[in-house]
């Protein structure tokens, strides 16, 4: 049976990747010539092996950016549709951090489940309130006050 | 009073069910499970008797090595790194509607993994501890760089992107004071860094974390089509269709957890993969099949027994849990090492006794909760995906009580988030993190052991043995991987 061959594709997301991890194990032999005596041998070991496999993937999907036949130039990586829940989700997140940081766990988490089921789609605030509550409470009582593993306690409260 | 008698006394008989419900209940915890369940029971077992404390301790090593299998299969959060490799396939069985199968299995195997790994420990105690104790640091390091030889069968649609994760793995590996020098490596001056990246961490960021973004723009439920299909008892029976990969899993478990410093962490993963490898199906490993949740479950179950062979018949402990009954057995007057069994036989044998009925009480209430559990998988994700993210945050704050493991577990959640869309398998990066230091530290004292030469992973026969094996596995596995690519591309 004969061997069919799609249409090769160049993933720019895939590309900024592979990038990202040449430089990473590129950085990472750089400070690896840094350290002293024994301590460089594995970093440096597994540094080269990283940075050439890196450069062999970059390298492949260079190759098929510039190759003949290559009539798509696909961004797999949907960028409108992340902007709309994930990065909104993670951003809200990154705030309960912030927030946990501040007023610690207990007020902190209780806005963010109110909020994020809010954004998630419930309307209903007496039922997001309750949920939250709720969870809340299980969770430091079960954590806290049960296993005595300490949750996070804000530098303001 | 024979042993057994012991365990079945009411005072130790509770004690045990107690604490096989109270582990099962903390293993299913993120960022709790064995080690911080058995040092909690330590401290209230002070005052008990030396039988019913043990009984208590063997019992809750279990369940909670079993109860971190839940949280895998039904929200995609590890309970502990030894149940890392559940996610691979449980979860995806849950998305699937299947969460009832998957937790059957998981019971089923964790069961028989675990009366396995008992029965090794009763009967071949001594001389699995004698081959163990033969394995130096140039053996651990070719052990460590075979386990690495699992990464092609891990990575089969790209095996260029599943060496570069387990790289990027043993990179992540090196961060922190080298085990020799004591050089800080990769930790820009944040003294935080100076302990390494904890894997756990990484791992609720991998799995967890990034499946909470994946599923906030489904708004359905765990289960895709909301529905529970299937049966407990169909997990079970299906455990039965696949006795080699059981017994294959238990055997990894059980060599893997006499030896110090292995663990279930990578134990389970290692059963992943051979019982991968040996399958006549690997294709269909990773899409929620049932035999990548017998693997691993029976093997970190199975570890369980064995991880206290060392630390009864020597003194070392297998792994942190065993070590924490170790100082229990201390604590109430025995003293761990060759005459244990000798000259407290009485006590010795009720705590191996007791060991091997909490494997049957953890598989009555696995099944009993099994039915309640998984109806988390029909809940709606906008209810779900706040709860989750209040998990991964307590289960990263409580391992150092430190805001910087939330925000290195955020860090690694939208990495796997973008990695996943790509194909890239996370799977080997925690394989690499988890190898770097066991290969990193075989390496560095063997070449101190051998004034620097390579000859020594040579010399001795079974650092060779391992070696040899690990040229064979490579040869089968490329040739293997060629075969299914050829047939791939004809069809």
């Amino acid at each position: 049976m004969k061997a069919v061959r799609s249409v090769q594709k160049t993933n720019f997301y895939d590309l900024a990747i592979r990038l990202a991890f040449f430089g990473v194990f590129l950085f990472a032999i750089v400070e690896a010539f840094k350290f002293p005596g024994v301590s460089r041998i594995f970093p440096l070991v597994v540094g080269i092996t990283g940075f050439a496999i890196s450069l062999y993937l970059v390298m492949v999907e260079i190759k098929v950016l510039f190759a003949e036949g290559a009539k798509q130039i696909q961004v797999a990586f949907n960028l409108r549709a992340f902007l709309r829940m994930e990065t909104v989700l993670m951003a809200l997140t990154v705030g309960y951090l912030a927030a946990l940081w501040l007023i610690g766990y207990i007020v902190s988490s209780l806005i963010f489940i109110i909020l994020s089921i809010r954004i998630l789609g419930e309307r209903n605030y007496i039922k997001s309130g309750l949920i939250s509550i709720f969870t809340v409470a299980l969770t430091y009582f079960l954590f806290r006050q049960w296993l005595s593993v300490p949750l996070p306690s804000g530098v303001l409260w | 009073m024979h042993p057994i008698c012991h365990v079945f006394t009411a005072t130790n008989f509770i004690a045990l069910i107690a604490s096989v419900f109270l582990g099962i209940i903390f293993g299913a915890l993120p960022g709790i499970g064995p080690n911080l369940g058995c040092a909690l029971l330590l401290s209230i077992t002070f005052g008990l008797p030396a039988d019913t404390a043990l009984v208590a301790l063997g019992g809750m090593y279990t369940g909670a090595v079993y109860g971190g299998s839940s949280t895998s299969i039904l929200l995609g959060i590890p309970g502990s790194a030894a149940n890392s490799a559940t996610v691979l396939d449980g979860y995806p069985m849950s998305r699937k509607g299947k969460a009832f199968e998957a937790l059957g299995a998981a019971t089923c195997a964790s069961f028989l993994g675990g009366v396995i790994g008992v029965v090794a420990l009763f009967a071949v105690s001594p001389l699995l501890t004698k081959v163990a104790l033969s394995f130096g640091p140039p053996e651990y390091f070719m052990l460590g760089v075979f386990s690495l030889t699992v990464i092609p069968v891990l990575s089969r649609k790209n095996i260029a992107k599943g060496l570069m994760m387990s790289l990027f793995g043993l990179m992540l590996g090196c961060v922190g004071l080298d085990s020799i020098r004591g050089f800080p490596r990769y930790t820009f001056g944040v003294q935080y860094l100076n302990d390494g990246i904890n894997y756990v961490v990484v791992l609720i960021g991998l799995f967890a974390m990034s499946e909470v973004l994946n599923l906030s723009s489904e708004k359905t439920s765990i289960s895709r089509t909301g529905k529970l299909l299937g049966s407990v008892w169909e997990g079970v029976r299906k455990t039965f269709l696949y006795p080699l990969t059981l017994i294959r899993s238990s055997l990894i478990g059980i060599v893997g957890g006499i030896m110090p410093g292995i663990g279930g962490a990578t134990l389970n993963i290692i059963a992943y993969n051979e019982a991968m490898r040996a399958s006549k199906a690997p294709e269909k490993f990773g899409t929620g099949t049932v035999e990548g949740v017998i693997a691993p479950e029976s093997s970190n179950n199975a570890s369980v027994g064995a991880t206290m062979i060392p630390t009864l018949t020597l003194g070392i402990p297998g792994n942190s849990v065993a070590a924490i009954i170790m100082g229990g057995i201390i604590l109430h007057g025995l003293v761990p090492g060759p005459g244990l069994f000798r000259e407290y036989s009485t006590l010795t044998y009720t705590f191996l006794y007791g060991l091997l009925t909490a494997q049957f009480v953890m598989l009555v209430f696995g099944l009993i909760l099994c039915k309640w559990a998984a109806t988390v998988t029909k809940v709606s994700t906008k209810y779900l995906i706040p709860l989750i993210i209040i998990l991964c945050f307590i289960g990263s704050y409580g391992l150092h009580n430190n805001v910087i493991d939330i925000v290195i577990m955020l860090i690694f959640g939208v990495l796997g988030y973008l990695l996943k869309k790509q194909d890239y398998p996370f799977i080997c990066l925690i394989l690499g993190m988890i190898l770097g230091v066991i290969i990193e530290k075989g390496l560095l004292r063997s070449l101190v052991m051998s004034n620097g030469s390579v000859m020594i992973f040579f010399q001795r026969p079974i650092s060779l043995g391992i070696f040899v094996l690990l040229l064979v596995v490579m040869i089968f596995t490329l040739k293997s991987i060629k075969q299914s690519r050829t047939k791939a591309e004809q069809f």
